[in-house]
């Protein structure tokens, strides 16, 4: 019996074609020997609005999509392009999608196939991934606007000693969304426990008559915790270590 | 438990405090030092949501320290895992001598053994609102003394 190719099979009219269709009936996959660039291209083709965490080794990264282009990335000490090189330099790991929504606007400016190039060059050009990136102190990261939004740079710029301890920091739109994250750990578990305490400081304040909430510290064996609500009602939480000095943030967030 | 209600009594000498209360694990208000403006229906609502915010930062250990800050006031939680002291204070409270009077009142609830008690004693979150403090110390909310 003669084996049937895919051109001499019939045309099946049945099969739903739009987008929309395809991604509400789609595929719960696990693929292997998938590389980092497949993924890049596949999501960019497909218009996706993705979010992905990489973790290689002891490496953790963050790749988001959104309209077809690879719109952020972020490592525990990168973000932007210089992270998505890093994280595309990558050679094996696991690839599990999450919830983070890439932020607005995008720190990555360049188009995907760019990207991709760029990589592939740096990786002929430099086989031992890392080398040559700019690397950022996490508590530099911190400081930036886009965590630490300051309408005065040089009480932010010192703030920098006091954050040089952090363990790690995340930062919450009105809608919870998580828009910057930084540091050691699962950033989204960080997350959802900084909006819980945020939330049950709330209710507690309004059973009590205290008023608005403003901040939360917290202290733990190896860890003291600061979390506080900025005007825009954005959510910035962080962890540093005992030997951190959180004064001056403290006073710089008007505490 | 006249001894606890006694020891928080205690910290009413630190200006600036509203009131306190001792709270279990499971969120059951033990003993109360508070004016009566705070209702045992009020704080039969906010005991439990405090356990659950301990536990909630008890991710890397036992949360001991946690200060609330609000427009007017802060809530100073001080524990251990059994049970913790819930300070109500204004927000420019002398933090170091409220912390240094919660060491003191600490000390005294742990020799109470209020740990082991909140797990025996049959409706021990019933305790009925506090008699007027032996120490005539004003108590203020909102700016307001209240007593």
């Amino acid at each position: 019996m003669p084996i049937k190719t895919l051109s001499s099979m019939p045309e099946n009219t049945n099969v739903p074609t739009p987008d929309s269709a395809i991604r509400q009936v789609g595929f719960a996959a696990q693929l292997q020997r998938v590389t980092l660039p497949d993924l890049v291209q596949m999501e960019c083709l497909s218009g996706s609005e993705a979010s992905f965490r990489v973790v290689s080794d002891a490496n953790t990264g963050y790749l988001m999509f959104s309209g077809g282009q690879l719109v952020h990335a972020m490592t525990r000490t990168l973000r932007g392009e210089a992270a998505a090189q890093e994280i595309l330099s990558w050679q094996q790991g696991k690839v599990d999608p999450c919830k983070f929504r890439a932020p607005n606007p995008p720190t990555i400016l360049s188009h995907w196939q760019e990207l991709l190039m760029r990589a592939a060059q740096q990786s002929d050009e430099n086989p031992t991934p890392n080398v040559g990136l700019e690397k950022v102190n996490v508590a530099q990261e911190l400081n930036d606007s886009e965590f630490l939004s300051s309408d005065e740079p040089e009480k932010a710029a010192g703030s920098g000693r006091a954050l040089s301890k952090v363990i790690r920091a995340v930062r919450l739109d009105t809608q919870g969304n998580v828009v910057v994250a930084r540091g050691e750990g699962n950033q989204e578990d960080f997350a959802e426990l900084s909006a819980y305490a945020v939330r049950m400081a709330q209710v507690v304040g309004e059973g009590l008559g205290m008023g608005g909430f403003r901040a939360l510290e917290w202290t733990l064996p190896n860890r003291n915790g600061l979390l506080y609500v900025e005007s825009n009602g954005s959510v910035a939480s962080l962890e540093a270590s005992p030997q951190a000095e959180l004064n001056t943030l403290r006073r710089r967030i008007g505490l | 438990m006249s001894n606890a209600l006694e020891s928080l009594k205690g910290l009413r000498d630190v200006d600036g405090i509203i009131g306190s209360f001792v709270v279990s694990a499971l969120g059951l208000v033990l003993f109360r030092d508070l004016p009566a403006i705070f209702t045992q229906a009020a704080l039969a609502e906010v005991g439990p949501r405090i356990a659950r915010l301990r536990e909630a930062l008890s991710h890397e250990g036992d949360v001991s320290n946690i200060v609330v800050r609000y427009e007017d006031h802060k809530l100073v939680v001080r524990g251990q895992p059994e049970l913790a002291i819930v300070v109500l204070a204004e927000q420019g409270i002398h933090m170091p001598q409220l912390k240094m009077a919660l060491n003191l009142v600490s000390k005294s609830l742990l020799k109470a053994d209020l740990g082991a008690l909140a797990g025996v004693l049959p409706g021990v979150g019933e305790v009925p609102d506090r008699a007027e403090p032996t120490v005539a110390a004003p108590a203020y909310y909102r700016g307001h003394r209240v007593s």
